[in-house]
Order: C-alpha cells, then structure tokens, then sequence
C-alpha cells in the first residue's frame, strides 16, 4: 500500500496541469445553447405560444436521459483503469477497492452534483418554490449517484446482462416519451402532484444508498477486462473532443456495436456493382437494430415539441433530430468515403461508390420526413420538405472530410488570423444544417 | 533484371521508372526502375525499412513518389481509375472491411462487384483453402489477427485481376499457410498473372519469384 501511495504520488507530480480555464469556457459556450433555448421557449410562452412544458413529457425525457446517461456509464466503465494501470498495477497483488474507491468516490461525487444541478435548472424553469426546489435536487443528486453506482454494478456483470439492461432502459424510456406525447396529443395533461417530489427524494436517496452498496461490493472483484473495456471509447471520445471530430470515435464505436453480432448465415449478393452494393447496404440497415431504436427515438422529438415550441420551429426541429436518426444508416458511406483501400478492392470510381452508398441515407432521411410531416400543420410541410437536403449534406461532408489540417491558408478578417482550413473543418458538418434550418424558419 | 520464366510475355504490364522518394533528408528509393511482365513474379527483398512497402505503397497509388514514373499497360497509373483498380489486387497492411458484414459476405461482395461467375461456390472453395470456413459467419472485428490477415490474401484471390501486389503475404501464416501461399501464386503466374510481392521468407522467395528486387539498388 506504501508503494502505490507513493507511486500516485510521483504521477501527480508528474501530471501535465489541465487547463482548466479552457474547460470552463467551453462550458460556459456550450451551456448557452441550453439557455438560448430556455430563454426563446419563455419568449414564445409569453407572445402566446404553447403552455409550459408539461409534466408528463418532462418526465418521460427526464427517463430517457436516464437511460442514455447509464448507457455512455456502462460503456466507459465507469471504474477504469489506464493501460498502464493493466500491466502495472493490476496484474499485481494489489487491493483493488483501495485502489479503486478514490477515483469511483470522484465519480459518484461528480454525477451526483450533476444530477442536483440539472435538477435545480429544471425546478428553477418550471418555478418550483424553495421546498420543491430543495426536494427536485435531492431527487437528482440522489439518482446521479444511483446510475453512476448501478453502472458500477453492472460493469461486474456480463456483457449481455449489460446490454440487456442498455435496451430495458432505453425503451422504457422511449415508452415514456412516446405514452406523454399521446396523452398530450389528446388533451390530457397530467400533473405530477406535489406527494411525488415528497416521496420521490426519500426514494431516490433510498436507491442512492443501495446502488452504492451494490457498487461497493462490486468493485473489490472487478477483473482486469472489465476496469480496461471501456478505455478505447474513453481514448477515442478524448480526441474526438479535443480535435471536434466526432468521426474519431466512428471506428470504436463501431467495433463495439458489432463485435457481438451473430450471424447465423451468411447473405450472398446479386452479381453487378451496382446490385451487389445496394444489396449489401440494404443488408447492413436491416442488421443494424440499434439504427431502428435511434430512428423511432429520433422520431418522437419533433412530436414531443410540438407539444412545447410555436409551430414555426419544428422543421428545424425535425431537421435536427433526423441527423441522428439517419447517421446510422450512412455508416457504410462513412466506411467509404474514409478508406481508400476499401475503394480500391470494390474497384469502379469514387464518386459511384460514394453516391450508391448514399442510397440508404437518402431512404431514411425522406422516410423520416414523411413520419415527421404529422407532427406540424400543413403548412409547414413545405419548410418540412427540406430536410432531406439539409441531413444528406451534413452526412456527406462529414464523411468525406479529410484528417484536420493546423497548417495551410490563414485569413485575416479584422478579427485577428484565422486558419481557412481548420475553420472550414470545423463547420462544414454544422453549415448546411444551419443554412436549412434558417430557411425553414424564414418559409 | 534478366528475363522471367518460360511463361513471361514480352510486353511489360507494369513499369516502373526512376522512382525517388524521400522522407526529410533520408532518400529511400533512388531511382529504381523495373517491370513486371504478365506471367512473371518480382519480389521485393530487403531489411527493414529499406522501402519495401514504400515502393509497392508507390506501385498502388497510395503513395506518390517524388519523382520518377509508374505506368500500367504503358499508361500512367491512377490508383483511382476505375481500370487500374479492375486489374490490380492489392493486399498490404492497410486493407479494410466493413464491420457488419460476414468474412464470408466480404468475399461474396467482392465477387459480386467483380463479376464472378458463380460465386458462391469460388467464396465456398477460397474460405477452404484460407481456413475460414468456421468462422464464415464472424465479423471481421471477432477474428484474430492471423484469421483478419488470410480474409485479406482471400480478398486478393477472389477477385480477377493482372497484377497482384502483396506486402508480407507470409505474415502470420503457419507452414500449411505458406505452403498454400505458395501454391496459389505458382498458379497465378501460371495463369498469366503477374505478381509483384515483398518477403522477407526465404521459402517463399525462392519458390515464386522470378526476380528479386532490392529497394536499395541491387537487384539479381
């Protein structure tokens, strides 16, 4: 124990210091988008647009956050260990709760103070008065902790056990958010009474406590394959922040998507480029079951907020949810457009690849538009119609965008020297959407 | 170079000429220059970092070289060109494949896209030979590096083509792998095809190659 001691010792010593400057201001910009959407639903409600946002649908999202917040846990670990630490430490006789349990304490710390945040924005919005305000953060510090100590638990589970639980709570989730928008839809509107945030705090500090448990006794016995399973997405999602690429994280992601795959026979394709190509695309769409959950989740969204926003902005609405809902199914478009060498053994030109690879995109963005027309009124369709447009464009430049470049052209504007490159790097994924959504506001 | 074997062509398939390629101030290729006729296996020797895979990385296009020439039936050779890449087959550490689709799948794509005439049975006989047949139905992502490595020589082999460029075919096979290896190229050149491959396996040299080359200048 004095070994380790001393070893963590002369690795903080050693530890490049985090800027921790520019993390709270990428935090501050981020975190805008939250209050400019807070700030234009309030303008909205007071020029007489829809009611605050009901109880139900709050709820069925807030379940749903839920599911997604465990799933991102249990994907990561949420107890890790370096690679380092893996031939270092663990393979060694070492205690692995004292090991452990400083940084699972940071973890629990964190998610519960995040939970307790959240929870407060979302009381302080809905104008929750001191009492309510005080219990709605009990509630969401006491279930930060309980998914980060369940997500604990879990990971000393089975891969199966996990994933099982994965689609258990996401679609509880999707149930929901799906049940709110119907009872919305017809009229009904349930409250939450006041009882439940009486009840739910004692409860979620209750769940708080036996998660921790589990998480505690979990962790004394968590194996070196399940502290370092997480590590690649971690790595991976690291520069995929660092470098704002999300296509850094297309390659593990997919890997862990895929890696327990069962196929029990083998397709074969009709002879021809083009036949045979569709036919494998239409192979990978119908094998991708995740694609089908994100695309039906995706879907609730912009029902969900016609309930919430004037009409006027589900277009832009629907556009922005269909980016998820598609961008699965451009996963061989991605693969593509991003190897040379899979190019070279398909053979035929790029270009032809690309396009018929772009086929299945194409299908799912113009499905998801026709299922999103009944969100809005009719005479929103006509702003509705340009979505496809404004999802294929995204899709396409951010699967045929080359590796960054931090040198090459840089412009001048009057406000200090910009690099051309990077800066088109940066923004030719978000450009056409916000291109689009402006022109569906502006219909 | 001296001629080939009894089964070359006169007329050159592949040619190159002069090719330099430098990385900062170490020049690995100086002005090599070669062919490769139909019928005929080049292989490409060397120790390490002598530019093996730098020249054959030229020979496919995903390279450009800093000067000199690659011409493939006597025209500059595009590695984009949808004729280059009906002739050429190339396997070298870069070979990638999509992560939802079968080893078997990868293999009936291939032959699908190339217009082979019933593939089914050529993706049947090729996981035989490579030793996949278990593991048909796996994704790429659940086969080791041994198995990932012969999907790749299969992707090579189950497709028609002029010229086959290989870098290291030997890795990770066992002798019965290399014996196979062997086999086939024997076959290819015997076919009419031409192949262009870097070794570092003695056996493997010695049974196939009609030529050895030495990225550094000498050739034999």
């Amino acid at each position: 124990m004095r070994l380790l001691t001393q070893v963590r010792r002369v690795g903080r010593g050693r530890k490049e210091p985090t800027d921790w400057w520019t993390l709270l201001l990428a935090v501050f910009v981020l975190a805008g988008f939250p209050v400019q959407v807070t700030i234009g639903l309030a303008a909205g409600r007071a020029s007489g647009g829809p009611a605050a946002i009901p109880a139900a649908l709050t709820v069925g999202v807030s379940v749903l956050l839920g599911a997604m917040v465990l799933a991102v846990a249990m994907a990561l670990g949420p107890v890790r260990g370096s690679p380092a630490e893996y031939t270092w430490v663990l393979g060694g006789p070492v205690d692995r709760r004292s090991e452990l349990t400083p940084r699972w304490v940071r973890t629990l710390a964190g998610t519960g103070v995040l939970g307790a945040a959240v929870a407060a924005v979302a009381a302080a919005v809905g104008g929750a008065d001191p009492v309510e305000l005080g219990l709605t953060v009990a509630i969401g510090g006491g279930l930060g902790v309980a998914l980060a100590a369940a997500a604990t638990g879990l990971q000393g589970t089975t891969a199966q056990v996990r994933r099982a639980v994965q689609a258990g709570t996401t679609g509880v989730g999707m149930v929901f958010v799906g049940l709110a928008v119907v009872l919305i839809r017809l009229g009904r509107t349930p409250s939450i009474p006041g009882l439940v945030a009486l009840v739910g705090a004692p409860f979620a500090v209750l769940l708080a406590v036996l998660t921790v448990v589990w998480g505690w006794r979990t962790i004394a016995a968590l194996d070196r394959v399940a502290l370092t399973a997480g590590n690649a997405l971690f790595t991976a999602g690291g520069a995929a922040v660092l470098f704002m690429d999300p296509a850094l994280l297309g390659d593990v992601l997919a890997q862990r998507r895929f890696s327990h795959l069962r196929i029990q026979r083998s397709r074969s394709f009709p002879a021809g480029r083009r036949r045979g190509l569709l036919t494998a695309e239409w192979v990978r769409a119908v094998r991708n079951r995740r694609a089908a959950g994100v695309f039906v989740s995706a879907l609730l969204v912009p029902y969900a907020s016609a309930t919430v926003v004037p009409a006027r902005w589900l277009p832009a609405v629907a556009l922005l949810s269909a980016v998820p809902a598609v961008s699965p199914f451009g996963s061989g478009m991605r693969k593509v457009c991003q190897s040379a060498a899979l190019r070279r053994m398909l053979g035929g030109t790029d270009s032809a690849l690309k396009m018929l690879h772009l086929a299945t995109p194409a299908a799912a963005a113009v499905l998801f538009t026709l299922f999103a027309a009944p969100a809005m009124p009719a005479d929103r369709w006509i702003a509705l119609a340009l979505t496809p447009i404004g999802v294929l464009t995204n899709l396409w430049l951010r699967a045929t965008a080359k590796p960054m470049e931090f040198d090459g052209l840089v412009a001048d504007l009057g406000f200090g020297p910009a690099p051309v490159q990077l800066s088109w790097f940066l923004i030719r994924g978000v450009a056409p959407l916000a291109i689009v959504a402006s022109l569906q506001l502006s219909i | 170079m001296s001629d080939g074997g009894p089964g070359v062509a006169e007329q050159p398939l592949l040619r190159v000429s002069d090719l330099r390629r430098r990385f900062g101030e170490h020049e690995v290729l100086h002005g090599l220059s070669f062919e490769v006729r139909p019928g005929q296996a080049v292989a490409v020797v060397g120790p390490n970092g002598s530019g093996k895979s730098t020249l054959l990385q030229c020979v496919m296009g995903i390279q450009r070289p800093d000067s000199g020439s690659v011409t493939l039936r006597g025209t500059p050779l595009v590695e984009s060109d949808p004729a280059v890449r009906a002739e050429i087959a190339a396997v070298d550490d870069s070979v990638d494949f999509f992560p939802d689709l079968s080893a078997a799948e990868h293999l009936g794509l291939l032959a699908a896209v190339h217009d082979v005439p019933d593939a089914d049975a050529v993706v049947r006989a090729l996981l035989g030979e490579v030793g996949l047949t278990d593991q048909r139905n796996q994704v790429p992502g659940t086969l080791s590096s041994g198995q990932r490595r012969r999907l790749a020589l299969a992707s090579g082999f189950v497709r028609p083509r002029s010229l086959l460029l290989l870098d290291e075919p030997e890795q990770r096979l066992d002798g019965q792998g290399i014996d196979w290896l062997i086999g086939r190229l024997l076959d290819e050149k015997a076919a009419g095809g031409a192949v262009l491959f870097a070794s570092h396996h003695a056996g493997l040299i010695e049974a196939v190659a009609d030529e050895r080359l030495e990225p550094a200048g000498r050739s034999s």
